[in-house]
C-alpha cells in the first residue's frame, strides 16, 4: 500500500504526496459517484415528484447559473450570513475570553449564559421579527446567536487551558496588567481553539441560515422553501447541493487561513 | 567583543559584602483539604553579588517553593525576601527566570521569545532590540535558529532559548528551577559548560534549584542542602574547587559524598 512507498520517497515529498493524494481523491470521487448512483437508482423506482432524478437537478442548476439567479440567491444569503457570522463570532469570542479569564465574569456573565444557552436559536425568531423585521438584519440576528454560542464556549475553554506557566513567564518578563497578559499570552495561546470555534460556527451558520430565511428573508433558504411549496423537488435538491458546496468552500477557506496562521503548531 | 556592553553594574554603589538576595526566616504553609501542609520552614539563605548558589534537595523538599517565593510567583507565609535590601513580593526586572520545562511561547519564533521581555521594557542601554536578541542568542549559540519555532528545536536548544529569553532584559539575578532536568546526560554536560561561560561573561548572580548533586557540585560556589517535609536548610557547603572542574577528581567526589550523606541518612 502507500505505506511501503512513503519511506522510499521520503526525500521527494512531492512524489509521495501526489500518490497519497491521488488515492484519497480517488476514494472521494468514488464515494460521490456511488452516492449519485444510489440516488439515481432510487429515483428510477420512485415518482418524480417525490424524488427527482439527477439530470432534472442538473438542469435546474445549469439554467439558474445561465440566468444568474443562482448567484443572485447566493449573494442575497451572504448579505445576512457574513455579518451574522462575523458579529456573533466576535461577541462570542470576546465574552468567552472574559469568562474564561476572570472568576468574577464567570460567576456573573457565566451564570447568565448558563440560563440562556439552552434556548434554541430559532426560538429567538419572534424577537428577530419584532426587533429587526423580515430583512437581512433579522436573519443575521438569528445567525449571530448561533455563532455566538459556539465561539463563546470554544474561547472559554481555550482560555482555561492556557498553560499557567506561560502566564508566569509573561509576568516574570514584565507583562503586568490583565489586559497585557490576555493580549500577549492568553489569546495567542488560545488561537487554535478560537479557530475551531469560528470554523464550527461558520458551518452551523449555513444550516441555521436556511431556517432563518423561513421568516421570508430572500436567499437560498427561502427559495428552497418556496420551491417545496410547489413540489418542485428538483429545485430543492439543487439548492441543497449549493448549500453543501458553499459549506465546503467556506470550511476550506478558513482551514487555509488557519494553517497559515498556526504554522507554529 | 562587545560582551561587556550589556552588563549593568548592579554591584556598584553597594557594600561588597552585603548579600544581593537575602531570605529571612521564610516559611510557607499551604492549606489543603486535609489541613495545613508546611512546605518550607524557617529558611535563611544569603546569596552574594555574582555568586552561583545551588539549592539541592529531594523531590518534594520545598526547593521549588523557595524558587517560586524568590521569584515572587508565590508569597511566603512567614519571613521576607530581600533583593538588594528591598523586600519583594512579586516578579521584578531584577530577577530573570528559567523554568523546568522550557515554557517557551510556542507561537513565537526563537527570536520572538527572546524579544518578549524587550517589547515590555525596551532593550538595555547600548542596544537596539534586534541587537540585544542577536547578542543573547549568540551567548547560547543559537543565532542561526532565530527564525525557528520552538517545536523545531531539541530539548537542549529549547532550554538555551529559555536562558537567552531570561537574559535579554539584563536582570542582575538569574533564577533557575531544575532547568536541565529533562535533557540527556551529554546535552546536560555541554549546557553546564555553556552556563558557566555565560555566567562568567555576564557576571550574573545565579540561584539554581536542582535535585542532581553532581550538577550542583560542578556548577556552584556554594550548595544549600534542603531536607524534606517541611523543607529546611540542613547545611551550606562551599565548593572551593577551581573551574573547570573535574567531575571525577578527589575533592569533587568528596564534596559530592558530603552532600549525598544528608540524603542517605534519611533512609537509614
Amino acid at each position: 500500500m502507500a505505506g511501503s512507498v512513503a519511506p522510499e520517497t521520503g526525500d521527494y515529498p512531492a512524489g509521495g504526496f501526489d500518490l497519497e493524494r491521488g488515492r484519497s481523491l480517488g476514494i472521494q470521487v468514488g464515494a460521490l459517484a456511488l452516492f449519485v448512483a444510489i440516488w439515481w437508482a432510487g429515483a428510477l423506482v420512485t415518482p418524480q415528484n417525490l424524488l427527482p432524478r439527477p439530470p432534472a437537478v442538473l438542469e435546474v442548476l445549469l439554467a439558474d447559473v445561465a440566468s444568474g439567479q443562482l448567484f443572485e440567491l447566493v449573494w442575497q444569503s451572504l448579505r445576512h450570513y457574513v455579518p451574522g457570522l462575523l458579529i456573533g463570532s466576535a461577541l462570542g469570542m470576546a465574552t468567552g475570553v472574559l469568562v474564561g479569564w476572570s472568576d468574577t465574569a464567570d460567576l456573573s456573565v457565566g451564570t447568565v449564559a448558563g440560563v440562556l444557552r439552552p434556548v434554541p436559536p430559532l426560538a429567538w425568531i419572534p424577537f428577530a421579527i419584532i426587533w429587526f423585521g423580515l430583512n437581512d438584519r433579522g436573519a443575521a440576528f438569528i445567525i449571530a446567536i448561533v455563532a455566538f454560542w459556539i465561539n463563546y464556549y470554544n474561547a472559554e475553554s481555550g482560555v482555561r487551558n492556557v498553560d499557567s506557566q506561560l502566564l508566569e513567564v509573561g509576568r516574570s518578563l514584565r507583562t503586568r496588567s490583565d489586559l497585557g497578559l490576555i493580549r500577549r499570552v492568553v489569546i495567542p495561546s488560545a488561537t487554535p481553539e478560537l479557530f475551531t470555534g469560528f470554523r464550527t460556527a461558520a458551518g452551523q451558520a449555513w444550516m441555521v441560515m436556511v431556517a432563518a430565511e423561513l421568516l421570508g428573508v430572500p436567499g437560498i433558504g427561502k427559495h428552497l422553501w418556496d420551491a417545496a411549496n410547489f413540489l418542485q423537488m428538483q429545485v430543492v435538491i439543487a439548492y441543497m447541493l449549493v448549500i453543501g458546496v458553499l459549506f465546503l468552500l467556506s470550511d476550506r477557506l478558513i482551514k487555509l487561513v488557519e494553517s497559515r496562521m498556526l504554522a507554529w503548531r | 567583543m562587545d560582551a561587556h556592553r550589556g552588563r549593568s553594574n548592579a554591584a556598584e554603589g553597594r557594600p561588597a559584602d552585603a548579600p544581593q538576595i537575602r531570605l529571612e526566616g521564610i516559611g510557607k504553609t499551604y492549606t489543603s483539604e486535609s489541613g495545613p501542609v508546611e512546605a518550607v520552614r524557617d529558611v535563611d539563605i544569603d546569596v552574594g553579588h555574582g555568586e552561583f548558589v545551588s539549592i539541592v534537595g529531594p523531590s518534594g523538599s520545598g526547593k521549588s517553593t523557595i524558587f517560586r517565593i524568590i521569584a515572587g510567583l508565590e508569597s511566603a507565609s512567614a519571613g521576607a525576601v530581600r533583593i538588594g535590601g528591598r523586600s519583594v513580593t512579586e516578579p521584578g526586572p531584577d530577577r530573570g527566570m528559567v523554568f523546568q520545562d522550557d515554557a517557551l511561547f510556542p507561537w513565537r519564533t526563537v527570536a520572538g521569545n527572546v524579544s518578549y521581555g524587550l517589547e515590555e521594557v525596551g532593550p538595555p542601554e547600548g542596544f537596539t532590540t534586534d541587537e540585544r536578541v542577536e547578542y543573547c542568542l549568540g551567548l547560547v549559540g543559537l543565532a542561526e535558529k532565530a527564525e525557528a519555532y520552538p517545536k523545531e528545536l531539541s530539548g537542549g536548544q529549547r532550554q538555551r532559548v529559555g536562558i537567552a529569553r531570561a537574559l535579554a532584559v539584563d536582570p542582575p539575578i538569574l533564577l533557575m528551577d531544575e532547568p536541565f532536568g529533562s535533557v540527556d546526560a551529554r546535552t546536560k554536560a555541554s549546557l553546564h559548560r555553556e552556563l558557566l561561560s555565560i555566567w562568567t561573561e555576564t557576571q550574573k548572580t545565579i540561584c539554581f534549584v536542582t535535585h542532581d548533586i553532581q550538577e550542583a557540585v560542578y556548577l556552584s560556589d556554594r550548595i544549600v542542602v534542603f531536607s524534606d517535609a517541611p523543607g529546611t536548610v540542613v547545611d551550606v557547603i562551599s565548593v572551593d574547587i577551581d573551574r573547570p572542574r573535574d567531575r571525577v577528581g578527589d575533592s569533587f567526589t568528596e564534596i559530592k559524598g558530603h552532600v549525598l550523606s544528608y540524603f542517605e541518612d534519611e533512609h537509614a
